[in-house]
């Protein structure tokens, strides 16, 4: 048998960051990293802005030059699934049958869409958005005067609104919920981007049941349970994601909406970690159970599991954090809001630039800054360190967030 | 065009660039570690903090208020920090040398 070193299943974010980050640091056996794409590892967050739009090409998503992992003797593996863990072999199995061993296994299988229970959802032209061939059908199947529908107003949906609205396309988006962005956003928030939408000509609609979609063999429309129907050359389904962890369900490891693991990213059995959109955590700063969808949650989390294979000093958690650019705006969310946090508005919407507070006691827990950077990292500092918070001096514009010594 | 990165040591590593790229997409396109990038280049994440060399420091242009306020979050801020995706490459600054903080290698 060959040498077993880190073998990692799924090559996105927290997988290219963990097995960049290993060879960095000087692991000593070999790393294989495999994905199930044809491509070597890539950003995400652009599928759904530049990239569909056509402004930014496969090269520019990729995190690192394809060559850069032979150079630092990084296997790649890409275009082929691992199919079974034997944990008590430390092995897997890929497709067409080939095992390899490992020292460590690390499981970076991220997410899927998830399936929307609509009457003729296998009509053609209907598409979630996940990865490069997804945004590349879309845009493929988009006429240049055509009709998008998107289901669900989430961060996908909203930003690929934004873009193809922007492109002279007619955008619909029809969201079950009161608001737009109702699972990560304050009201106020998602109040603002509504408004914003509907100002750039996007016709938002919430509180839609929708029952079926229409057509014959391409879809031709959206429709609702009062019998609304909203017409639709492509239809885009974005209502959130699941976790992929039946490999690791599969293999015994502890599951519960994500692939359980411990401060340092380790699942329940002790040469297995997982990273990323697959992996729930005890937020040792939030003290809180979470998995998180993010570009920074899957590196942060990526640099733990380096830290704990390198023996080095385990990393502090960092105050979990997003970003989402629709139009010319950009939010900045940090930390988790909590519908039981007290809310305090710094700013003025009106002026297209304001930060909402979110305070428990007298501790800022999570904040939403609207085209202000400033608000943003001072705040998440303020998170971070957990100090006590005045809230008047936090209304007030012309104090800092926070201020140095 | 030509851009040195040094690496904490001192090491450096010149890279071929071309006009109209950022300072981060040089490194990361040659895969120089140091330069995280991943927010992908989007003045978002902090982690393609460079040290502009002295001599170059006024070729590089202004800081936005974006970059001033991912910068202040900093525990390694100087006054010659600047995030490398925001440093547009253009002809003058041929021969730039910036130098990656150690924070950024693992």
């Amino acid at each position: 048998m060959c040498d077993a070193g880190v073998v990692i299943v799924g090559a996105g974010q927290a997988g290219a960051t963990l097995a960049t980050g290993l060879a960095q640091a000087g692991y000593d056996g070999p790393i294989t990293l495999i994905g199930e794409e044809p491509y070597a590892p890539y950003q995400r967050p652009p599928l759904s802005k530049g990239f569909v739009n056509g402004d930014v090409g496969v090269d520019e998503l990729l995190i690192k030059p394809e060559a850069y992992y032979a150079q630092k003797h990084i296997q790649l593996i890409k275009g082929r699934r691992v199919h079974a863990i034997q944990a008590h072999a430390r092995s897997v199995q890929l497709d067409e049958g080939e095992q390899l061993n490992y020292r460590s296994l690390v499981l970076c299988t991220g997410s899927r869409p998830r399936v929307l229970p609509i009457k003729s959802a296998e009509l053609n032209r209907v598409f979630s958005l996940r990865n490069i061939d997804d945004a590349r059908a879309i845009a493929g199947a988009l006429p240049e005067q055509g009709r998008l529908v998107i289901i669900g107003a989430g961060y996908v949906g909203l930003e690929l609104a934004a873009s193809c609205v922007t492109q002279g396309r007619h955008v619909t988006v029809l969201e079950r919920a009161g608001r737009v962005m109702e699972r990560s956003a304050s009201p106020q928030v998602s109040e603002h981007y509504r408004a914003m939408h509907e100002a750039a000509g996007v016709n938002i609609v919430c509180d839609v049941n929708l029952v079926e979609l229409q057509g014959g063999q391409q879809v031709t429309a959206v429709c609702a349970g009062d019998g609304r129907c909203w017409p639709a050359d492509v239809v885009v389904i974005g209502v959130g994601a699941v976790a992929n962890m039946e490999l690791a369900q599969a293999a015994g490891l502890q599951c519960d909406d994500g692939i359980l693991v411990d401060a340092q990213c380790r699942s329940s059995d002790p040469h297995i970690y997982a990273a990323g959109d697959c992996a729930r955590q005890t937020h040792a700063l939030l003290q809180t159970s979470l998995r998180l969808e993010s570009v920074q949650n899957a590196t942060a989390q990526a640099r733990m599991i380096v830290a704990h294979i390198m023996n080095k000093a385990p990393l502090r958690s960092e105050v979990p954090w997003f970003w989402s650019d629709q139009f010319d705006t950009r939010l900045q969310i940090a930390g988790i809001v909590q519908p039981n946090h007290t809310s305090i508005l710094r700013g003025d919407p009106a002026s297209g630039s304001f930060t909402m507070l979110h305070v428990q006691g007298d501790r800022l827990q999570a904040l939403e800054a609207i085209n202000r950077p400033a608000d943003f990292t001072l705040g998440r500092k303020l998170i971070s360190e957990q100090l006590e918070v005045n809230i008047q001096w936090l209304k007030d514009e012309d104090i800092p967030l926070y201020l140095r010594d | 065009m030509k851009i040195t990165f040094l690496a904490f040591d001192g090491t450096p590593y010149t890279v071929d660039a071309d006009e109209g790229m950022s300072a981060m997409e040089a490194a990361i396109n040659e895969g120089i570690d140091g330069i995280e990038g991943d927010c992908g280049g989007n003045c978002n994440c902090a982690t393609c903090h460079v040290f502009v060399d002295p001599g170059w420091q006024l070729q590089v242009g202004e800081v936005s208020p974006m970059e001033a306020a991912l910068l202040a979050d900093r525990s390694d801020l100087a006054d010659n920090s600047r995030l490398a995706c925001q440093i547009r490459l253009v002809p003058e600054l041929d021969g730039l040398v910036l130098q990656m903080p150690e924070s950024q290698f693992i």
